[in-house]
């Protein structure tokens, strides 16, 4: 638990950064806020949910996540170093999942 | 009267043999008085760190461009609330049960000629069982059940003296009936507070703040004066829920000992204490506590 909510803390800190950025583009800015919406999802079930119940729940927000990343990829490289840490997320998701 | 007289020496005679003595029902009504007022300790833990999660929530909220998106956000952050609010149920029952065995015990230990004492303590011990019977069924621990009946023994005795004669009785049979149910409970306690799950998320909620509020500076470009108090009060809080959290820890370890030797020396016939200074501990702590709850207000 302790590790993911860092993972998580780290993604979010990741994109608070990006998002002040002049140049993105109006898409993008909903794109990462929607990332961000995504990953307080997370956090909250990280927060509320046994570790049994929390892998679980994770795998139901993780597509999404993944949606989101697909997304960006196809809007520009601008974001793709902020999607290499949400693609590390998501594998540590699927990790814990095995 | 000379059968007056032998009645009343035959009851000074066994008032005597079996009633505790004074420094043992000290320790009885020092520990019950201690503590009474757990239940609010809880209930002021888990709603300071509620409420921060629930501020910086909204700090996070309002710097969404998306109205759809604030939107979903606030209502995340209203069910997380009522989320929150069931845990504190759950959290505060568990010293409800240390609470109302206390009430039990300063009824017992009290001096005061209590008229309707009967009624009093087959109502504790009604609220006594249907807590731990919610407990057991919270929470994969299991505290034992029908473990106690006091009152119904209480109630057909009359006479001051006889009362306290049965008192006395009744307190020696609850201390030793209730160790387990006091070692469980405060273990259940002991183990959540020093859990790393509970340390990660307090350390989540104090990154948390810091990140979404510089996020709302940046979304507004300015902050008022008025928002950045908040925000140091918010910090201020996180500080508290953490001295809170190692003085409560603290707190169960003395109550939970101080439980144990008092039931080694009210089993004793000639106890040579004067004092449990594992009380003393217990009320040392709770004083603490209560200093950490007046800079949470």
């Amino acid at each position: 638990m302790e590790y993911l909510l860092k993972e998580i803390h780290n993604s979010i800190s990741a994109i608070e950064t990006e998002r002040y950025n002049e140049n993105l583009s109006r898409i993008e800015k909903t794109h990462l806020e929607n990332s961000l919406i995504t990953l307080r999802n997370m956090e909250r079930s990280v927060i509320n949910k046994t570790n049994d119940e929390l892998l679980l729940e994770l795998s139901t927000i993780t597509p999404s996540l993944t949606e989101l990343i697909n997304e960006m990829e196809s809007s520009g490289e601008r974001l793709n170093e902020l999607n290499v840490k949400l693609k590390r997320l998501i594998n540590i998701i699927n990790f814990l999942k095995i | 009267m000379k059968k007056f007289i032998t009645l009343l020496l035959l009851s000074i005679i066994i008032q005597g043999c079996n009633t505790l003595s004074h420094t043992k029902k000290t320790y009885v009504h020092q520990f019950a008085t201690s503590s009474k007022d757990l239940p609010q300790y809880a209930l002021k833990f888990n709603q300071t760190l509620s409420n921060v999660r629930k501020s910086r929530g909204v700090y996070f909220a309002n710097t969404l461009s998306t109205p759809s998106l604030h939107l979903t956000e606030l209502d995340n952050i209203y069910t997380q609330q009522k989320l929150d609010e069931r845990k504190t149920i759950l959290f505060k029952n568990s010293f409800e049960i240390l609470n109302t065995y206390s009430k039990i015990l300063l009824a017992l230990s009290s001096d005061a000629y209590v008229d309707n004492l009967y009624n009093n303590i087959k109502e504790l011990e009604y609220n006594l069982e249907s807590l731990i019977t919610l407990n057991n069924k919270l929470t994969s621990f299991d505290t034992p059940t029908g473990f106690i009946n006091i009152g119904a023994k209480i109630g057909v005795v009359s006479g001051r003296i006889y009362i306290n004669q049965k008192q006395s009785k009744e307190i020696k049979i609850l201390l030793n009936s209730s160790d387990t149910l006091i070692t469980n409970v405060s273990n259940n306690i002991i183990s959540y507070l020093d859990s790393k799950n509970l340390n990660a998320i307090i350390d989540n909620e104090e990154k948390m703040l810091s990140i979404n509020y510089l996020s709302y500076i940046q979304q507004s470009n300015r902050t008022s004066i008025s928002n950045d108090l908040d925000y140091i009060q918010l910090k201020s809080d996180i500080d508290n829920i953490k001295k809170l959290r190692k003085t409560l820890i603290i707190c169960m370890i003395n109550l939970k000992e101080s439980h144990k030797i008092m039931v080694e020396e009210i089993n004793k016939k000639n106890s040579t204490i004067d004092t449990i200074n594992e009380i003393k501990d217990l009320a040392k702590s709770i004083a603490e506590i209560n200093q950490i709850i007046k800079e949470l207000n």
